[in-house]
């Protein structure tokens, strides 16, 4: 018999959702091994000390391309800690890239399927958002909280895009819910002072407390053994001492550059493995506003547009997604002070096969990171960023613009264990199964075959949830 | 000075020794006064008179902005280090006489970003927000603008 029902690595999103899963459905006897390879840094230790993780996550992997920045955080919660909490769905026609505008794959499932997931995910985030986007993202439920304000020239962005700009949808709080206070604007997302925002600690520990649930910390998941085709366990690292534990279902949840590298250093040889690594582009956009204050929004991002996403344009250049922000920047002008905003566009990003991860028997523990090809298709939109800005602006008072230069990264890792139905073109089935290895599960933005422009954390995390009911029952 | 043929004319000797001299002990003089008018002070002097500079047109209550140029020294967001000499002078130089008259100095994008945090830090931690940004009213420190210390403090809201 093997030591456990279920070894689950990682305590981030994916993994925590899955376990949430998991947990309503397996017996009072069940047996779960969780492997979490940093430390429980507390929200307390963290505000102490002004900083997410005592791990310095860029010491965790071999970067070989200096331009290019990967961004993530390790320990209990994983990116919880430190994401801006910012959670749309992604379009109906982001699952089919391939079959509407001719790039990219299609995914395995569609966002009817995947719908009933957001729901429960964003139930379990407690998401603020506006339920006049019911256009672009068909709900079966409202959103759970109701949305954050609009500042002033986000209104005026909505007069002249109504079907296109909305509030976005968050889990940074629009009131309190148990355990969370409502979102008071401090403006530091990555470590919210007063805990506003939702983190795997404050809304999900209890499923770690679970008298079924073992959790190992600064436990590092080293490799998954097999057997005739089928997982059997996991080898791990705690306190300089390898160890091993047997399982009857194995799930990684480290994120799309470690759940890549540990399969290929467990001798996983799948030819997409690793492969098409990629995430989005940004570019800040910094405003100077004549006469109109940026005032009255009540969080730091507010606003969302689609009005450069979906469209024939996507056949030839990457979508585009608007965030407005308040970050607290003052202008530091007689009479002008608050007369200033900030805008993010954000392009998506093909996955091409060029860009890796990789294992390099030389240094076993390092994932070796390759992103070396920007593609044409992104560039093309980047070129095209003062007439997006024109059409968008139109309407506000502008002064000046201050356009900034493509960021190194937006702290999204995708691809490496792309999903789909035919194991030739896809390392993982729909439900995220590896092909061919029915009881191995790779959760994360690792498995989506696009990117889209949108921050991937909500539909990861629906994603885990659709995964368990397909592998579970 | 040397002669047709490359070697060193001695009659020039005595008067070159004299020139020398006068714009060696010039220039000791000169780097002498700058040394002293930029090491000799402290950061939170050069904190204060950014601030003021800065903002020459707001009446600053000046017990309050010494008060915050102190804090801000102990702002580990901030980059003051007692130890970086050449640093401090910078920003002694540089807290008098505004960047712009420096079109060639090296540091010069990240002093301008120093000087907009510091001298948001300040409007932060003060009243002038709660004043509705009345640009005629003294402007009082309250206490040191820190989202982990006072959440919730934003002028944006
Ligand atoms: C600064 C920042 C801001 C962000 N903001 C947003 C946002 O606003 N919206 C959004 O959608 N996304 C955002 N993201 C991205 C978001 O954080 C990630 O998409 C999300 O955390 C991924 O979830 P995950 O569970 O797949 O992986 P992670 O959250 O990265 O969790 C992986 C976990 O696995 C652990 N682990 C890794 N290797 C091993 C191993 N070998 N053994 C055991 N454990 C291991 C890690 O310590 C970690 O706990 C942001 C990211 C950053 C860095």
């Amino acid at each position: 018999m093997a030591d456990y029902d279920l070894i689950l690595v990682g305590t981030g999103f994916a993994s925590s959702f899955f376990l949430k899963a998991y947990l309503e459905v397996a017996p009072a006897r069940a047996r779960v091994l969780v492997l979490e390879r940093g430390r429980h840094d507390s929200h307390d230790w963290q505000v102490r000390h002004r900083r997410n993780s005592s791990t310095v996550a860029s010491t965790t992997f071999v970067n070989e391309t200096a331009a290019k920045d990967w961004v993530f955080s390790i320990g209990f919660g994983g990116g919880s800690n430190c994401w801006t909490a910012g959670a749309p769905r992604f379009t109906p026609d982001d699952f089919r890239m391939e079959s509407t505008y001719g790039v990219g794959r299609d995914w395995p499932i569609g966002y009817s399927d995947l719908e009933p997931y957001y729901q429960d995910a964003e139930e379990l985030m407690a998401i603020s958002g506006p339920d006049d986007s019911q256009s672009l993202f068909p709900r079966s439920r409202p959103y759970p909280q109701p949305p954050h304000q609009f500042s002033r020239p986000d209104a005026l962005l909505k007069q002249a895009f109504p079907n296109t700009f909305f509030q976005q949808p968050t889990a940074r709080a629009r009131h309190a819910t148990q355990g969370r206070p409502g979102c008071c604007g401090s403006m530091v997302c990555l470590l919210c002072p007063v805990d506003a925002k939702f983190t795997i600690e404050n809304g999900c520990s209890h499923l770690y407390a679970d008298p079924r649930v073992t959790l190992l910390v600064e436990a590092r998941a080293l490799t998954v053994e097999t057997e005739g085709g089928v997982a059997s366990g996991v080898s791990y690292e705690q306190d300089g001492v390898v160890k091993g534990a047997s399982a009857d279902l194995v799930v990684l949840g480290a994120n799309a550059l470690f759940n890549a590298h540990i399969l290929l250093r467990s001798g996983f040889r799948h030819p997409l493995l690793g492969r098409r690594l990629n995430e989005q582009t940004a570019v800040d956009v910094r405003v100077d506003l004549d006469g109109l204050e940026n005032v009255g929004g009540s969080t730091l991002i507010t606003g969302t547009g689609y009005m450069f996403y979906d469209g024939p344009h996507r056949a030839t250049r990457a979508a585009a997604y608007v965030s407005t922000l308040n970050h607290l920047s003052l202008r530091l002008e007689r009479g002008r002070w608050r007369q200033r905003m900030y805008l993010t566009i954000s392009f998506e990003a093909l996955g091409l096969d060029e860009n890796h991860v990789s294992f390099d028997p030389a240094r076993p523990d390092l994932p070796v990171v390759v992103h070396a090809v920007n593609s044409p298709y992104v560039l093309r939109s980047l070129e095209r960023i003062p007439v997006l800005l024109d059409e968008l602006l139109g309407n506000l008072p502008v002064e000046s613009l201050a356009i900034g230069r493509p960021t190194s990264n937006e702290a999204h890792i995708i691809g490496t264990t792309v999903m789909g139905d035919d194991p030739e073109s896809s390392v993982l089935d729909r439900h995220l199964v590896y092909h061919g290895v029915h009881n191995l599960v790779v959760l994360g933005s690792g498995a989506f075959p696009t990117s889209t422009p949108t921050p991937p954390t909500l539909t990861l995390s629906a994603l885990a949830l659709w995964s368990a009911k397909g592998v579970l029952g | 000075m040397r002669g047709a043929d490359g070697h060193a004319d001695p009659e020039n000797a005595p008067r070159l020794h004299t020139r020398r001299w006068f714009l060696g002990s010039l220039g000791a003089l000169l780097a002498g006064s700058l040394g002293w008018w930029g090491v000799g002070r402290e950061w939170s002097a050069s904190i204060r008179s950014l601030v003021a500079r800065r903002l020459y047109f707001l009446d600053l209550d000046p017990a309050g902005l010494d008060a915050f140029a102190r804090d801000a020294m102990a702002d580990p967001q901030l980059p003051f280090p007692k130890h970086m000499h050449v640093r401090r002078w910078f920003f002694s130089l540089y807290s008098r006489v505004p960047v712009r008259l420096f079109p060639l100095l090296p540091a010069r994008d990240r002093l301008a970003g120093l000087e907009a945090r510091v001298v948001q830090k300040y409007l932060l931690s003060t009243d002038f927000f709660l004043q509705g940004a009345d640009e005629s009213v003294t402007v009082r420190y309250r206490a040191y603008f820190d989202p982990y210390r006072r959440p919730c403090v934003n002028p944006f809201l």
